[in-house]
């Protein structure tokens, strides 16, 4: 028997990519929560040549993530982890995916 | 007819029309989708292609011919020993599969879309296997009382 | 009766042999053995097979089943250890190739899951779920396997 826990944060999508050579444009990633309690906190890139920001466009229900890798001359990849500030006392992190192919 | 002598006949008629329309059931439902059915015998992966198709073709008759014996009590005896060895093989193909953590459906009521729950299923064919013994038991009394069960 | 029981098991075994010989007849012949109707998001093997090097194999069993045998190149993403496993997914994967994920049998869902999965959170577009499962790929392999 399968459990489904509904998670109050949705993430999407969960990948973002570029072909080789395409302008590394920051893409968009829609982060909205359905706890008022849960916050954005910041991010952590796996590859320190992939970054990102986030924008608040409401705050603690609607948020824009924008990932950039540094350049796309070649394959790379990062896992970004977008931290969040609950539960307090083992805050949940969620992933992006970031790929360059 | 006593009253122990009643409830035991009216008990020995549910569980055998009982297991009767079950098999009717599971061959009826099977007889004419032998393809989909052989993809489920085949993903067991007990035997090849080819024996597939043959359990798929067979295996719905056998156990149309059952369910009917069984309830109008005609070659009553050989149609229990029958169901009791199907259910045995039912019970070894799901365990197998258990087993071997397969994930698959378990065909025996038709095509299925969701995933085997062998414990369920486990149980079920316990239950089926028991209630034949106990068949098979009352039968064999009876054949010693000098009643035909048939 | 055990005698009794004997013959009467024989009679029955017969008895179901004949309506299913025609059975058999009538739906593997006159039909010409008719393969399930495929759904919008299926594919069958002999189609995958001849995609060839455009198709990424998805493997959605355990981490057992695929280390006992998996189509050549396929890469282990099930739902038990989706965020562990997506990255090595992501660096196998290419945007040009077509996407086909299989699990054990006919219609088990964890192809079918891992595929909506592909689909809804990582948004790929051209993933099929393979018809029939690992058991058909095989089965097709095994008969059109030159020796």
């Amino acid at each position: 028997m399968r459990v489904v826990v509904d998670d109050p944060v949705t993430v999407t999508p969960a990948l973002v990519y570029w072909k080789v050579g395409e302008p590394n444009a920051p893409k968009i990633v829609r982060v909205t929560t359905r706890n008022p309690e849960i916050s954005l906190k910041g991010l952590v890139s796996g590859n320190p040549d992939w970054s990102g920001e986030i924008e608040t466009i409401k705050p603690r229900e609607e948020f824009l993530v924008r990932i950039k890798p540094r350049d796309t001359s070649a394959k790379s990849g990062a896992e970004i982890k977008i931290v969040t500030d609950f539960p307090p006392d083992q805050p949940r992190s969620y992933v992006v995916h970031g790929r360059v192919k | 007819m006593s009253k122990r002598g009643a409830i035991t006949f009216w008990l020995e008629t549910i569980l055998r029309c009982g297991i009767a329309l079950l098999f009717l059931y599971a061959g009826g439902i099977k007889a004419f989708h032998t393809q989909e059915f052989a993809y489920d015998v085949q993903s067991y992966q007990l035997t090849s292609w080819t024996f597939s198709i043959l359990i798929a073709v067979y295996l719905p008759w056998l156990e149309l011919c059952l369910g009917a014996a069984m309830l109008v009590r005609r070659f009553y005896v050989g149609a229990l020993a029958c169901g009791a060895l199907l259910t045995c093989v039912f019970l070894g193909a799901i365990l197998s599969g258990w087993w071997r953590k397969l994930d698959i459906t378990c065909g025996c009521f038709g095509p299925e879309v969701n995933r085997t729950n062998y414990p369920l299923h486990l149980t079920v064919d316990v239950a089926i296997l028991l209630t034949f013994l106990v068949l098979l038991l009352t039968s064999r009394q009876h054949f010693r009382e000098g009643n035909s069960p048939n | 009766m055990i005698r009794r029981g004997l013959r009467e098991f024989i009679i029955i075994i017969l008895l179901a042999a004949l309506p299913a010989a025609v059975s058999g007849y009538l739906q593997l012949e006159w039909r010409g053995a008719p393969q399930p109707e495929l759904q919008p998001d299926e594919v069958r093997p002999g189609t995958a097979r001849m995609w060839g090097s455009h198709v990424l194999w998805v493997d959605a069993r355990s981490r057992e089943r695929y280390d006992a045998g998996h189509v050549h190149g396929a890469i282990l993403l099930n739902e038990d250890h989706w965020e562990e496993l997506v990255p090595a997914f992501l660096d196998a994967w290419d945007p040009e190739k077509t996407i086909v994920v299989y699990c054990d049998g006919g219609k088990c869902d964890a192809s079918r899951a891992v595929a909506t999965r592909l689909r809804d959170e990582l948004k790929l577009e051209s993933v099929y779920v393979l018809q029939g499962g690992w058991t058909a790929w095989h089965e097709y392999e095994r008969t059109h396997t030159k020796k």
